[in-house]
């Protein structure tokens, strides 16, 4: 009886540890198969950034980003950049001017990027801003580009 | 002195006797005359007294003269030896030194360490405000962590900034690169 209880039991513990091996190696074995496939990309929004008397806010911004003093905030454009490793990527301005973003590398789960404009006198080529390392999801804004009176932000999102 | 009642040649004689040089009857003659005369006695003695005052000047001038040459002579020798003899170093644990070594190692890393954590937080404290250079109306907010690290490339010159910000409606911190065009396109 002893001896039947003690069968047992190792055969149920043998049967956990084998199936959290196959349900670990199916987990394992599916994460490099989405990201490989799926590679990130950024949700841009164009903002335009003016002083005025009243405070508003476009509500299709959602979070409101921080504009450094300019009230009025309104929404221009929204697009979406694909973010092909060591491949720049690029978008128009309202402004005459070009933004661009390059993958530069994924640490872990952090994706670091370089983020570049082109001059406004609109020779070619583009100023190298600041290198950025975010994490998925997580917001960061570039602004500052002169535009109608006030500055443009970008607000960047990088969604795996 | 009553030297002067006796002839300069029994003073000679007298001096030669005081000195030991006399021999044979020269010496008796002479011993005749300080057993006979009072004032060759007398001069006799005080040959003796001016030969004891000599003898003792003289060795008073022979330990002198020896001193000084200890002084120098002695002093060379001394040196010379104490060159010539082989110096034994004394014996030493390799393992006490080895600790020893290890300990003063281990205190001079340590300095080294507690400086540059002095050196790092000073260093910091002075470019934070610089790194964060305010602008208006807009207070900087350091303490949440933003989720994105942001390093400024060089080349975009002193116009590019960050700011660490709050957001009005976000508990998080936001991040601004902010390039300021005042006056630009």
């Amino acid at each position: 009886m002893r001896h039947a209880f003690l069968s047992g039991h190792a055969v149920g513990r043998r049967g956990a540890l084998l199936g959290a091996l196959v349900v670990g190696a199916a987990l394992i074995g599916h994460a490099p198969e989405a990201s490989a496939d799926a590679p990130p990309k950024a949700e841009v929004m164009v903002i335009h950034a003016t002083k005025c008397d009243k405070k508003s806010v476009d509500p299709r911004i959602g979070d409101t980003p921080p504009a450094l003093g300019y009230d009025c905030l309104k929404l221009v454009d929204k697009k979406t950049l694909p973010l092909t490793l060591n491949q720049a990527s690029t978008t128009a301005l309202p402004n005459g001017r070009t933004f661009q973003l390059l993958h530069t590398a994924k640490v872990a789960t952090r994706y670091k990027v370089t983020a570049s404009i082109s001059p406004a006198d609109g020779s070619a080529g583009f100023t190298k801003l600041a290198d950025i390392t975010a994490d998925p999801n997580k917001p960061f804004n570039v602004g500052g580009f002169s535009y109608q009176g006030g500055v443009l932000v970008l607000t960047v999102r990088i969604v795996p | 002195m009553s030297a002067s009642t006796l002839s300069s040649e029994r003073m000679l004689k007298l001096m030669a006797y005081a000195d030991g040089e006399l021999e044979g009857a020269e010496r008796l003659e002479v011993e005749g005359w300080l057993a006979s005369d009072v004032d060759a006695a007398r001069f006799a003695n005080e040959l003796a007294g001016l030969g004891e005052l000599v003898k003792m000047g003289h060795e008073a001038s022979s330990a002198a003269s020896a001193a000084a040459s200890f002084d120098v002579a002695d002093a060379v020798m001394a040196a010379v030896k104490e060159d010539a003899a082989p110096k034994v170093a004394p014996v030493v644990s390799l393992a006490e030194r080895r600790q020893k070594n290890l300990k003063v190692g281990g205190m001079v890393a340590a300095a080294l360490a507690l400086a540059a954590s002095v050196f790092v937080m000073t260093r910091h404290e002075e470019e934070a405000p610089m790194a964060r250079a305010p602008a208006p109306a807009v207070q900087p907010m350091a303490s949440a962590e933003p989720g994105v690290d942001v390093d400024l490339v060089e080349t975009a010159g002193d116009s590019v900034r960050v700011f660490y910000l709050s957001s009005e409606n976000s508990p998080t911190t936001s991040v601004v690169v902010w390039v300021d065009e005042s006056g630009g396109k």
